[in-house]
């Protein structure tokens, strides 16, 4: 059995004439009895990541932070949503930076989407190597703005200068293209948001209220972990009951729902 | 900054100061054809709000300045943290620390406002992700200077830290009520 434990935790202070970014990042994967050996392996790491990090120069450290953190972003799907976005700016950016790793990310993406069982009923019949073909195929037309994106007058839509991909992409790719609005159409559509992350926090604000305001970052963690699943197993519990009493498709709203 | 941040919008954003705030809108008015726009509170309860608060902070400079030259407000009896507000906006520095550290983070602003709101922004993903990393690297020399990014925190910010930070700092209550 494999336990995976992360924690993360940061801390941003700046002041007007020092700006201190202190991060601690610990990804510890400790499997079976290889526990503690793993242990002290990962602490001296650790310490040894802490003291080549403390050494850098503040700018070294902003780098550093960031580089961390872009691969997170600069995943196979933002990469298909960048070659393919309408938006002018972004299309001059493609043009100029386009390399053949781009080109490799953009390739999984529409292997993934187009992987059995596929609701794109236009690529039904095609093996993926005729997929992929005719995707690029297509791509190099909406580059080039030629054959089924000559109509240069869609770039200048109101969609396009707004960066509206998704939209545009709905109306004047999905009708002419067999693979490329399809992949489109998704790629440059809504991404998750941070939805989950504000919920969580609003749980976390229950917790450091009052007297407990100041609680670190570890104790907070494990807090909140309990609080949440205490309130999703509250809520599922709810629910069940309240199904269980209103079973049936015929159960209308009424009066009692409102008190 | 964030602590002079502070500061600044307790002097003259928070209105508590009546006559200091009455005339700084004053001033906001005048700058902006009628439109009297204010300081952003800074909050750690909002992702990244320190920062757009700090580009609003930027981007009331000149009201800033305008307001602290006027006779009317050289009239007014300030007290010692208004009297250090001033000093900050009368520093240069102050100004290009802010400048240098928002130009860093303005494309990864950016990001997040996308990524915050509810319309499709997918696209735009890889390329602010880029800029940031070509914003940080052009910054590199910035945040290296000792004289924006060197000292430490001055003395006079206690009370705007303890406001910020809490009244403790690095105490953690583990009671278990």
């Amino acid at each position: 059995m494999i336990m995976i434990h992360y924690s993360f935790a940061s801390s941003l202070y700046i002041s007007q004439s020092s700006f201190f970014i202190y991060v601690t990042f610990r990804d510890d994967i400790v499997e079976g009895d290889e526990e503690e050996s793993d242990d002290e392996e990962s602490d001296d790491e650790e310490a040894d990541k802490d003291s080549a990090f403390e050494a850098m120069s503040l700018g070294d450290k902003v780098e550093f932070l960031w580089n961390k953190r872009k691969s997170r972003l600069e995943h196979d799907y933002s990469i298909a949503g960048w070659a393919l976005c309408v938006m002018p700016e972004v299309m001059d950016d493609c043009s100029r930076r386009m390399t053949g790793d781009h080109r490799d990310a953009i390739e999984r993406v529409v292997k993934k989407l187009h992987t059995v069982p596929c609701p794109n009923n236009k690529a039904k019949n095609m093996m993926m190597p005729e997929i992929l073909d005719t995707f690029w195929n297509e791509f190099k037309q909406f580059t080039s703005q030629t054959g089924w994106a000559s109509n240069r007058a869609r770039f200048n839509s109101p969609d396009a200068l707004k960066g509206n991909s998704s939209a545009w992409h709905d109306k004047y790719s999905i009708p002419y293209t067999n693979i490329l609005g399809y992949v489109a159409c998704r790629v440059t559509s809504k991404i998750l948001g941070i939805g989950a992350a504000e919920r969580v926090w609003g749980d976390t604000k229950t917790i450091k209220s009052g007297k407990r305001k100041h609680l670190k970052g570890n104790s907070t963690e494990k807090r909140t972990v309990l609080y949440s699943s205490a309130k999703i197993t509250q809520a599922r519990i709810k629910r069940a009951a309240m199904e269980r009493d209103t079973a049936g498709i015929n159960t209308m709203f009424n009066d009692d729902d409102i008190k | 900054m964030i602590l002079k941040l502070c500061r600044l919008y307790n002097v003259f954003g928070s209105g508590a100061s009546h006559g200091i705030f009455a005339q700084f809108m004053l001033q906001s008015a005048l700058a902006f054809k009628g439109k009297k726009i204010g300081l952003i509170r800074g909050a750690g309860t909002r992702m990244a709000l320190w920062f757009y608060a700090g580009i609003r902070m930027l981007r009331l400079q000149q009201v800033l300045l305008a307001t602290i030259h006027q006779q009317k407000f050289r009239d007014l009896d300030l007290n010692a943290t208004a009297r250090r507000a001033i000093q900050d906006i009368e520093n240069p520095v102050f100004w290009k620390t802010l400048y240098a550290l928002l130009r860093a983070v303005f494309p990864a602003l950016r990001a997040l406002c996308y990524c915050d709101s509810n319309t499709p922004a997918m696209d735009k993903i890889a390329m602010l992700t880029y800029r940031t990393t070509v914003a940080i690297e052009k910054s590199k020399s910035s945040f290296n200077d000792e004289n924006l990014f060197g000292s430490k925190a001055s003395f006079s910010l206690q009370s705007e830290e303890k406001e910020v930070f809490g009244e403790v700092q690095g105490d953690e209550y583990d009671d278990d009520e």
